[in-house]
């Protein structure tokens, strides 16, 4: 009942008072919309990517290369009571060369919880199973669907958090402005018996019926949004009750927070404190001194010392709208680096050719030609083998078998449809036999590594590399620059070729024609024992435990913007490589990067082929990574968009907080305007004096600004990548303060800035009044006779 | 019940001004019995607003304590006090301090809205403070559309609306003529007997100041007794000897 009442106190209010409440209306429409657009954009994802992964496949195990026995075995299983799996499909191959046959089975789980589906095929089959052959299993995106759930729940979860924080400072930023504006009211209302908890229903009340009157227009322009943005990619979209509510009890809990601790630290305050921030006092900082005013001229150098009167007011005001234009940049910035992950060329096929395998050499040759590919059957067992014609492209001319990744093998990949590139690899990490290099003195920055007794840094995280033509053309494929002369290390097995650092970050002060020294020998006098997966602690333990040869190189090249893991390579020709390693220069690691336009009957095409070609290099295996799936999953939830609006968000709480700041404070100095004016001030003069309070705060707004973007752009960045090197793969973001971004939000804050102190200067001069009113601290047009802020 | 209405020990107020500090009221004690009219006068800026301000629990003193009606307010939460004002303090402070965005008889209300304490008897309560203040026909006016006297019977008005039992007043005849200055007394004291009200007000004018039951005289921050219940005179010499033994001044506090 008195609830009732309260809420109907609050809304005349408000009605009354609706200039003042605009601003926490905006605010509080913004932040449902927020998060009623991550929720919704959350359900929808969740139910479109299931979706999209059940078109994609059917199937959440797939077993390959199976053999007769297996392949029946698996069909006719007998599963007991509950069945727990279905075999959705079948395909028979002919192995090339020969007249067996191998066989693809693709499962899916039919129970609740496909985890336990998988598990009771592990226990019950895959003994059976596994037992000979080139058997693999490949769990699909829709088996890790579930785990895949749980991060987006999470991610949700965090923006949500996100949001909820940001949101209450911007409302607590907002609500102190007012809470500050009505200072003096508070004061009386508290003379005269207010306790905390009648000043809390009031303003509580106020921000309830703020966020329900912006409940049905948030929730509307969220779901026709979400609705256009998923149509746009062809996504389906549903409306989500759950979402609709969660985002409005978020955005009244992000109402109540802010003003309960406003209202709980005025309520400390002692009366007369209140009352006496009736004109602006409490945002003065007294002088020490009095100036000597008497050669100043108004506006000039007069107004210019009350806007240092007020720094403290002015501090306060630029460093809470101008972080809010930082953090729009950061949220830019964020977005278009994470579009740009989104791009990044990633291996869709991963190909390892295992170097200890022994030779087979009984392979036939003769009739590799009629390869007998993708006969596959769907439905029920019983309809077995429905054979499904291919037009098989035949390579003119057939590779020799090898163990390893040759030029032939090469030329044989690019044969195939929708292969982009081939990346090629071969190491051996420093690690492993054992070795590391060491720099010069002065080479190396602070941190990382292991020091040795001469203060020379050594470093073991490091992959040493073998560069050919090959290698250089692939390094200039991802575009990444190179200072100094690469060939130079092809051709001359005293160059190397080297990183910036690891971990994404400059580690090393090299230049061209620096030598380095790697460890190629080593006595050991102290027996190493350690366990730990620290490189450096385990470098320090082998500094004192071994003695070390080193030979001398010279850096021939040095790679720039390269993306470097943990591990960072050291490039070197085939003979130094040899030397260093004692390994031949095998290239046994080969990615795939496909067409980023491939069609799915080209990305299927190629899949066969690839089957087709480990059919014929018997220690070939292949890993299909779907990142072309996962890739166009990600860019099916459109998060650009959700980064940009957020931004969006984020930037226009800029001017929002600048005008709502300075109505209100100008508001508190008409009294003071009127003064100047009864005692001779022209308007010219007092626009003047505005015009002054302009210009000094879109200055000092503009330089903060530049120097908050620069410094958590850069902190960005940095964070970047650190953070993402870890990840599956690895991206380096160059620092760049992004232009664009930048300039909108150069150019909101001035103009805030300025006009915010501009505009009370129309509102002023419209009423302005010769006689000074005394003790009203706002002038009349202000005043609505009824129910001001009533309780 | 505790013995005395209001009672003050040792009270210290200082204001901080970078290296400077002002010491505003020094070690003030009094002790007003119920239904009592004390009467504070003093030079300008001899602390007389700051004092009352912590006797009606608006203000914290760095050290001493107030008790009223035996209730320690130095030690309440700032929320308790707030409806212990509400419920048994009324203030008129120097300043008005009328809320110019509320009408003149909105402004006399505020105290009823704040605490709900509207009995049978209000209504006939409110239509007499009118009558006796002659804002009657100034009540749907907002401050600023005022005369500094009217103003000021508006503050009064609203500091009497919740039938305080002690209430403050700090120069609460200062704007006004003789004649009404007179009238307002005369109300203010005929309120005072009727519901047994304590009075404790700050004047300039000691023809009112006569008509207290005791009168304290504040000097640079110091409290004496000037007149007690006897009709005792102090003469100028004896406080200025009492100054002299006393003259050793508060060192800052913290
Ligand atoms: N907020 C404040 N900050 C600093 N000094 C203050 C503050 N309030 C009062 N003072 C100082 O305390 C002293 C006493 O002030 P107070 O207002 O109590 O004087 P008063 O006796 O009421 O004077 P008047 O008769 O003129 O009203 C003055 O010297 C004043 O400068
Ligand atoms: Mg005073």
């Amino acid at each position: 009942m008195s609830l009732l009442k309260n809420l109907s106190a609050a809304k005349k209010n408000i009605i009354y008072n609706y200039k003042r409440y605009l601003c926490f209306f905006v605010m509080l429409f913004l932040i449902q919309t927020l998060f009623a657009s991550v929720l919704v954009l959350y359900s929808n994802n969740n139910s479109n990517e299931l979706e999209y992964l059940e078109e994609k496949y059917n199937y959440h195990l797939q077993l390959q290369n199976l053999n007769d026995e297996q392949f029946y075995y698996l069909l006719n299983a007998e599963q007991g009571e509950v069945p727990f799996f279905e075999v959705i499909k079948g395909t028979q191959t002919n192995i090339s060369g020969t007249n067996s046959y191998r066989y693809d089975i693709y499962i899916k789980f039919i129970t609740s919880d496909v985890k336990s589906g998988y598990e009771s095929y592990k226990a019950k089959y895959y003994p059976v199973v596994e037992e000979e052959g080139d058997f693999k299993e490949l769990l699909t995106p829709l088996y890790t669907y579930e785990s895949e759930l749980a991060l987006n729940t999470f991610i949700c979860a965090l923006t949500c958090l996100f949001i909820f924080v940001c949101g209450c400072v911007i409302i607590y930023l907002l609500d102190s402005i007012m809470v500050n504006h009505y200072k003096f009211l508070y004061g009386i209302y508290m003379t005269f018996g207010a306790s905390f908890k009648k000043l809390f229903k009031t303003a509580f009340s106020e921000m309830f019926v703020l966020s329900a009157t912006a409940f049905l227009p948030s929730q509307l322009i969220t779901n026709i949004a979400c609705f256009f943005i998923l149509r746009g990619s062809a996504q389906s979209f549903r409306v989500d009750v759950l979402s609709i509510f969660l985002s409005f009890l978020l955005c009244v809990s992000v109402a109540a927070l802010p003003v309960f601790f406003n209202i709980k630290s005025v309520s400390k305050k002692t009366p007369l404190n209140l009352i006496g921030a009736v004109d602006n006092a409490n945002l003065i900082i007294s002088p020490r001194t009095s100036a000597d005013i008497m050669d100043y001229v108004f506006p000039g150098k007069l107004e210019v010392l009350s806007v240092m009167r007020f720094r403290k007011y002015g501090i306060k005001l630029v460093a809470s709208a101008v972080s809010f234009a930082a953090l729009f940049l950061c949220c830019a910035y964020l977005g278009i680096s994470y579009s740009e992950t989104l791009d990044v060329k990633r291996p869709e096929y991963t190909i390892r050719f295992s170097s200890n395998m022994t030779k087979e050499d009984e392979k036939n040759d003769e009739d590799g030609a009629d390869m007998n590919d993708g006969s596959s059957f769907m439905g029920p067992i019983d309809d077995i083998f429905e054979n499904g014609d291919e037009n098989e492209t035949e390579p003119e001319q057939k590779p020799t078998y090898d163990f390893t990744y040759t030029d032939e093998v090469r030329d044989y990949f690019y044969t195939f449809d929708g292969v982009e590139k081939i990346i090629k690899d071969c190491h051996t990490d420093a690690i492993d036999i054992n070795s590391h290099i060491k720099l010069p003195k002065g080479k190396a920055k602070l941190f990382g590594g292991a020091e040795n007794e001469n203060g020379e840094r050594c470093y073991n995280n490091v992959k040493f590399t073998a560069l050919d033509s090959e290698v250089k053309d692939i390094i200039e494929y991802y575009g990444y620059e190179v200072e100094g002369d690469l060939d130079k290390v092809i051709n001359d097995g005293a160059y190397v070729a080297i990183t910036y650092g690891y971990g994404n970050m400059s580690k090393f002060k090299l230049s061209i024609g620096d030598k380095i020294y790697i460890a190629t020998g080593s006595t050991q006098n102290k027996s190493a024992q350690y366990i730990s997966n620290d490189y450096s602690y385990i470098m320090g333990v082998l500094l004192e435990s071994y003695d070390y040869t080193y030979t001398e190189y010279t850096v021939g090249a040095i790679i720039k913007d390269m993306p470097v893991g943990e591990e960072f390579p050291v490039y070197m020709n085939g003979d130094t490589y040899a030397a260093v390693t004692g390994n031949d220069m095998l290239f046994t690691d080969v990615d795939i990067i496909i067409d980023s336009d491939i069609t799915d009957e080209t990305y299927a095409s190629l899949e066969r082929d690839l089957r087709h070609a480990a059919d014929y290099y018997t220690n070939m295996v292949i890993q299909n990574n779907d990142y072309k799936t996962l890739i166009q999953i990600e860019k099916n939830k459109n998060y650009l968009n959700v980064y940009m609006f957020v931004a969006a968000v984020l930037l226009s709480v800029s001017p929002l907080l600048w005008f709502f700041s300075q109505i209100l404070f100008y508001l508190k100095r008409r009294s003071e305007f009127d003064m100047y004016f009864s005692f001779g001030a022209s308007k010219s003069k007092i626009k003047k004096a505005f015009i002054i309070d302009g210009i000094v705060f879109c200055i000092f707004a503009a330089v903060v600004y530049t120097l908050l973007a620069i410094i958590m752009s850069m902190l960005l960045t940095v964070f970047l990548n650190s953070q993402l090197y870890s990840a599956s793969t690895l991206v380096k973001f160059e620092y760049s303060l992004p232009a664009i971004p930048y300039v909108i939000g150069l150019f909101v804050t001035c103009v805030s800035a300025f006009f915010s102190s501009y505009v009370p200067y129309m509102t002023y001069i419209k009423s302005c009044h010769p006689i000074f009113t005394g003790n009203s601290f706002d002038g009349k047009q202000e005043i609505i006779s009824e129910g001001e802020k009533g309780i | 019940m505790a013995k005395y209405m209001l009672e003050a020990n040792d009270i210290i107020r200082q204001f901080k001004q970078y290296d400077s500090v002002v010491t505003a009221v020094d070690r003030c004690s009094l002790k007003v019995e119920d239904g009592e009219f004390v009467a504070i006068i003093g030079a300008s800026g001899s602390g007389k607003s700051t004092l009352l301000h912590i006797l009606a629990g608006l203000d914290r003193p760095q050290s001493g304590s107030v008790y009223i009606r035996g209730t320690n307010i130095t030690a309440m939460s700032p929320d308790n006090l707030g409806v212990f004002r509400g419920n048994y303090l009324g203030i008129v402070f120097q300043k008005h301090n009328l809320i110019p965005q509320l009408t003149a008889l909105e402004n006399i209300l505020v105290p009823t809205v704040m605490c709900d304490k509207k009995d049978h008897t209000f209504q006939e309560h409110l239509k007499k403070l009118i009558l006796a203040l002659q804002i009657g026909n100034r009540l749907s006016h907002l401050p600023s559309e005022l005369s500094g006297g009217q103003q000021q019977r508006v503050a009064i008005a609203r500091a009497l609306i919740n039938r305080p039992q002690v209430l403050f007043a700090d120069e609460p005849t200062g704007n006004l003529d003789r004649r009404n200055a007179d009238e307002v007394l005369s109300l203010l004291l005929e309120l005072k007997t009727m519901i047994g009200q304590t009075l404790i007000m700050v004047t300039h004018d000691m023809s009112i100041a006569d008509k207290a039951d005791k009168i304290y005289m504040m000097d640079n921050g110091k409290l004496f007794l000037y007149k007690d219940k006897q009709g005792y005179y102090k003469t100028s010499y004896e406080l200025e000897m009492k100054a002299a033994l006393e003259s050793e001044r508060a060192k800052p506090l913290e």
